[in-house]
């Protein structure tokens, strides 16, 4: 069945865009009266024990610690970021000044001046290092930012009476978001306010963050989102982090200052998503018949919180994936080490744990000697059955369905076969699953999402929503929403870009939950509206959020109940042929099958589903990031390579009708799940190409080529 | 000689620039001349945010010294929006769902001008490749992709 | 501001060159992007700065003295679009960074700029070719072998400038007879540095290669053309070219 919301419309910022008439940051602002630059720690753990600074010639200014109004730390979800480090710094790229001045040449004159002495402490390079507390304990007792313990059935009992016990591990390495638009802000001093404009997805996150800094109300903080050329998670709470700095400055300088990073600055000392090292160990029965996991989830946090306690939660609650298996335990943890902070990136922890789950499935297979497809089966969830949370599948699974159709596009069992003859091609397939939404209680408890209509007396309905546009087409689907549910014209309806003194919070731009969760609020907040529609008035509803009815209870303490209210699911392949001379993998084919409820654009979610299964395929692997000593080896674009046009052919793919009752016309999350099945399935047919175990991504030609000297 | 003097054309009409002629011409469009179409993505001729079109050719004005265009003739998407070429690419990147976060938009219209203006019937891997210096991080590319066929089948007998 | 020359005529260069000891500037796909500065500061090229992009007299391509010559301040794609120019010279030029950087790098730059992954070298150095250099006091001429000496070092010298590459008409005329295969690795598939390239060439003369010619790049620290392996004919088995990967015959 498909729904007339799905029929695609022209996006409204489309035509804008595209004739360079939109104005992003850095050309909303072209001309600053005061720029910033800032002047960045150049070891990975030391003592400051000396600075020297420049004589300042007037209107420059050099702002660090001793600025700071309020207290010098940025709050997240914890308040271990400084604003700018003070005493000590913990890693390489912390940020302890800020330099500002008009002429930028002399600005950069004055940050070529300043000389800090370190004492130096031993780095934290590794899981390894930070678990045995190298250099000293830096974050509670033992390092561990967060710990979450999950155990399902019973672990012990299973293992007991088992077979085989088979177990692997599984590594991801970083990813650079690239954004193309690198992150820029702009702030001044107005009236007794300070304003930021801000390429941004949560411009509430950077209010909270600020007020304890500035220790003002956040009525005196505002924050007004520019149009935001890509974020993925990248501008989630890093902005935060530059926004702090910024701020103290114009609390000081009461002048306009502009803050825009270079790419070379973005790449070296931006936030980047989470290395995993995901360990499995599964009990088997004598039939082959999988008893239980036993699962140590290890992500490397970088040297500051940040939010890596919900990407480990996400991480944590996906790490079991589409499978129901009656005994499983997770002890999942993220360490804190030396290096850039890891953060928020679109899967959010889910793209770790399903490559991990999906290739230990492989894994598994290969050693039990089945079909890889035919092993998964009798485990897929399905309605009805209980989540690792003791949670619910509340929807209808169509995994079946959708495994049919993805096999069907593209003839994957008939490869599958050939290519078991035929050295160097391979062909391999990934389910994976999305919780949509807040993990656990939080849209409840912690978000609180709240919207506006309001409706002017030419009957011209506005959204007011904290959620932005940054390419994932909000702007357009919310007014979709809005507009069907009260039954007026597309362009009778616009969405009221976020500034928090103008629109109330409904939350951040994250986990997927835009269109499920808020959009949600906007039809219900225009079907009261139809209902009370006075043509010609001025009108305005409120709506705020009420949990969906029927779910099991969250116990945030016991990590017990629905983790989610609903899942996106989904089905990739992903077809590939090796090079026997320099083991490059070239990409022959994608297909992909997707449950996201109802699309409220078709156009739309397919423009997720390419763009993010080639974000993941670069992730699976070109996108190279190491970390040398602190420092990330790949320094330019030219260094680090995401995917051009030329890597990869087109993506074929299908949506399933499945809609979800709590979700705009039926609408479920669909801008991360596109993320998280292509590296498991890329890994898949690499290893049929290859005959050999593939348990990492990046999949660099350099490992295969080891693996198939090994071979030989 | 050691003239600092620089005449050139900007979407048309003449400009005189008599500043530092190593600094880039993405600056002077976007700070002088106040034509912010062109994006810095990069400044290292990776991304081809800054994509305009020098003499007819597509370049990355990230890399182009001031002192290096005496005399030539630059266009930027705010010329070629105005143009019938241009407004058919621009529609066809709206209906063809090529736009997310835009950023990289305008380049890669300047660059789909090329790509017709050489060839104003392409196939596939001629786009794919025509577009090889544009990167985008948000659509994948498919999109893109078709929004170029769209202009080159909606715009036959405008290249 | 540094000092910026933007001679009209080769002989003005010259001089320029010679008096002032000014930078050539062709594409600037190198310099500008190895000075970057903070956007809308100048590029910090250190000393005088001489264009040379603009330069009529150096950008042809012709036949002369039986060497095909092309002109130092053309852009790559327009070498590229020739149709004299050796096939295996087009294959390299054609993988160099993006259709929008072609436009603007010369061969020149890539040369000069002496990079162990500068792409139009493997296929220079195997077909012998020369590279002309000019200065007010006269002209010399060098061997691409000889040109490039170390990483980012050549033997051009203080107030010279490279006037075109030399190919020798001969190999131009018999390229097309022999096997060719170009191929270079990067990390994706398009605007990516080599990790490797191969440019390989031989004749064939009853089933025995002869004359074989092999350059590598990105391997040492500059390009490098392997004589030695090559110096015996190989009689031609099947194996031998099979996974050559995208041959240019
Ligand atoms: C994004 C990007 C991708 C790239 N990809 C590749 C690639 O895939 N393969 C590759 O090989 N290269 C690549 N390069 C490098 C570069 O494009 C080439 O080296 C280019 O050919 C340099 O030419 P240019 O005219 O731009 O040189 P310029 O930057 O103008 O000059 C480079 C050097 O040559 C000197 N020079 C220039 N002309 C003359 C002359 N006539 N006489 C004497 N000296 C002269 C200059 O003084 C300078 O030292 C890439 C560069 C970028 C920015
Ligand atoms: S900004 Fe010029 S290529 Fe990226
Ligand atoms: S649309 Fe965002 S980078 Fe292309």
């Amino acid at each position: 069945m498909s729904h007339s919301i799905s029929n695609a419309v022209r996006r409204k910022d489309a035509v804008a865009k595209a004739s360079g008439t939109t104005e992003y940051l850095s050309d909303q602002f072209l001309h600053s009266p005061y720029h910033a630059k800032c002047f960045y720690s150049t070891v990975s753990r030391g003592k400051i024990i000396s600075r020297s600074l420049p004589d300042l010639p007037e209107d420059y200014y050099i702002i660090g610690a001793d600025h700071v109004p309020g207290t010098n730390s940025l709050h997240m979800i914890i308040d271990d970021w400084p604003v700018f480090a003070d005493k000590e710094v913990r890693y390489l790229g912390q940020i302890i000044y800020l330099v500002i001045g008009p002429d930028k040449e002399k600005v950069l004159e004055l940050h070529s001046r300043i000389k800090i002495e370190y004492q130096e402490l031993d780095p934290c390079y590794s899981l390894e290092d930070s678990a045995s507390l190298l250099g000293g304990v830096q974050h509670g007792e033992d390092n561990v930012f967060t710990r979450y313990d999950i155990h399902h059935g019973n672990v012990e009992d299973a293992f007991a009476g088992t077979v085989k016990i088979l177990e692997n591990e599984y590594y991801t390495g970083y990813q650079e978001h690239v954004y193309m638009e690198p992150q820029s802000m702009f702030a001044f001093w107005e009236n007794d306010s300070f304003v930021l404009h801000a390429s941004a997805q949560c411009p509430f996150y950077i209010r909270k963050s600020l007020v304890g800094a500035l220790g003002m109300e956040p009525e005196k903080v505002r924050i007004i989102q520019t149009a935001t050329g890509g974020a993925f998670g990248g501008k989630e709470h890093f902005p935060d982090v530059l926004a702090g700095p910024l701020a103290v400055a114009v609390y000081h300088i009461r002048q306009p200052v502009k803050l825009v990073l270079d790419r070379k600055e973005d790449l070296a000392y931006t936030i980047k998503r989470h290395p995993s090292s995901i360990s499995i160990r599964t009990a088997v029965d004598g039939d082959g018949t999988i008893l239980a996991h036993d699962i140590n989830l290890r992500l490397d946090g970088g040297a500051f919180a940040s939010c890596s306690a919900v990407v480990l939660a996400r991480a944590v609650f996906t790490v079991s994936n589409v499978y129901n298996v009656p005994n499983v335990r997770i002890c999942g943890r993220v360490f804190c080490t030396n290096k850039v902070p890891s953060d928020a990136f679109r899967g959010f922890g889910a793209p770790q744990a399903v490559f991990a789950m999906e290739s230990h499935m492989n894994y598994l297979a290969y050693e039990l000697g089945v079909d890889p497809l035919a092993f998964r089966q009798p485990y897929l969830l399905k309605q009805g059955d209980a989540t690792i949370t003791e949670g619910k599948v509340h929807e209808k699974v169509l995994l079946p369905e959708m495994t049919e159709r993805a096999l069907e596009m593209s003839g994957y069992k008939e490869k599958y076969e050939r290519y078991k003859n035929i050295p160097g091609k391979g062909i391999g397939f990934s389910y994976f699953l999305h919780g949509c939404g807040f993990t656990g209680n939080g849209e409840r408890d912690l978000i609180k999402a709240r919207i506006y209509l309001k409706k002017d007396e030419q009957d011209h309905v506005f959204i007011y929503a904290s959620n932005v546009e940054m390419g994932q087409g909000l702007s357009t689907t919310f007014c979709k929403v809005a507009s069907k549910a009260l039954d007026i014209p597309f362009d009778q309806v616009d969405f009221v870009g976020p500034d928090t003194a103008i629109v109330p919070d409904s939350g951040p731009t994250v986990a997927s939950r835009s269109i499920s969760v808020v959009g949600y609020l906007v039809q219900k907040a225009a079907e009261r509206l139809k209902e009370e529609w006075v043509p010609g008035e001025q009108q305005m509803i409120t709506q705020d959020y009420s949990p969906p009815e029927g779910l099991v209870e969250w116990d945030q303490e016991a990590l017990k109940g629905d983790a989610y209210p609903a899942y996106s699911w989904g089905v990739n392949i992903v077809e590939v042929e090796v090079d026997p001379l320099t083991c490059e993998v070239d990409t022959k084919g994608i297909w992909g099958v997707y449950d996201v409820g109802v699309p409220i654009d078709r156009q739309i979610v397919e423009g997720q589903i390419i763009g993010g299964m080639v974000q993941a395929l670069g992730y699976s692997h070109l996108e190279k990031l190491e970390n040398r000593d602190g420092r990330f080896k790949q320094a330019t674009m030219a260094d680090y390579m995401i995917p051009t046009s030329m890597d990869f052919p087109s993506t074929e793919k299908d949506i399933l009708d499945n809609p979800f009752e709590y979700g705009a016309f039926g609408a479920k999350g669909a801008g991360e799940m596109v993320f998280d099945g292509a590296a498991p399935a890329f890994g898949a047919a690499v290893s049929q190409a290859v005959d050999a175990i593939i348990d990492e991504v990046p999949v660099l030609p350099e490992t295969l080529m080891e693996l198939t000297d090994e071979g030989q | 000689m050691k003239d600092n003097k620089i005449e050139f054309t900007v979407n048309g009409g003449k400009k005189v620039y008599d500043g530092d002629p190593l600094r880039r011409l993405l600056d002077v469009l976007r700070e002088d001349l106040e034509l912010p179409g062109a994006k810095e993505g990069c400044g290292e001729g990776e991304c081809g945010a800054c994509s305009v079109l020098l003499d007819g050719k597509l370049v990355n004005s990230c890399v182009v010294a001031m002192g290096t265009i005496g005399g030539k003739d630059v266009l930027t998407v705010e010329g070629l929006k105005e143009t019938e070429q241009g407004k058919c690419i621009i529609e066809a990147y709206a209906d063809a769902g090529a736009v997310q976060c835009g950023f990289c938009t305008p380049g890669m219209v300047m660059a789909s001008e090329a790509i017709l203006r050489e060839n104003p019937e392409p196939d596939e891997q001629t786009i794919r490749k025509g577009l090889s210096g544009n990167l985008c991080r948000c659509t994948g590319y498919d999109q893109i992709v078709d929004a170029v066929k769209l202009a080159s089948e909606r715009g036959k007998g405008l290249w | 501001m540094v000092n910026f020359y933007c001679p009209e005529t080769l002989e003005e260069a010259l001089s320029v060159r010679s008096d002032h000891g000014a930078v050539p500037l062709a594409g600037g796909t190198d310099l500008m992007v190895r000075f970057e500065n903070w956007s809308s500061l100048p590029a910090g090229i250190p000393g005088p700065v001489m264009s040379v992009g603009q330069l009529e007299e150096l950008k042809y391509i012709r036949e002369e003295d039986g060497q095909l010559c092309i002109g130092a301040a053309l852009p790559l794609n327009q070498v590229l679009e020739d149709q004299r120019i050796p096939r295996s010279l087009a294959a390299a030029l054609d993988e160099i960074a993006a259709p929008s950087l072609r436009n603007l790098a010369t061969l020149a730059g890539n040369i000069q700029n002496a990079s162990p992954a500068a792409d139009s070298v493997p296929p220079l150095l195997i077909m012998d070719a020369r590279v002309r250099l000019l200065s007010s006091a006269g002209s010399r001429t060098v061997d691409m072998g000889d040109f490039i000496t170390g990483p980012g070092k050549t033997v051009l010298k203080e107030d010279e400038i490279i006037e075109s590459v030399r190919i020798p008409m001969d190999f131009v005329n018999k390229e097309a007879a022999g096997i060719l295969s170009y191929r270079k690795v990067g990390t994706r598939k398009a605007n990516a540095l080599s990790k490797l390239s191969v440019c390989f060439w031989a004749e064939t003369e009853k089933g025995v290669l002869k004359d074989i010619r092999l350059a590598l790049g990105a391997v040492a620290a500059t390009v490098v053309r392997l004589k030695e392996a090559c110096a015996r004919p190989a009689p031609l088995r099947r194996s031998a070219c099979r996974r050559d990967g995208p041959s240019c015959r």
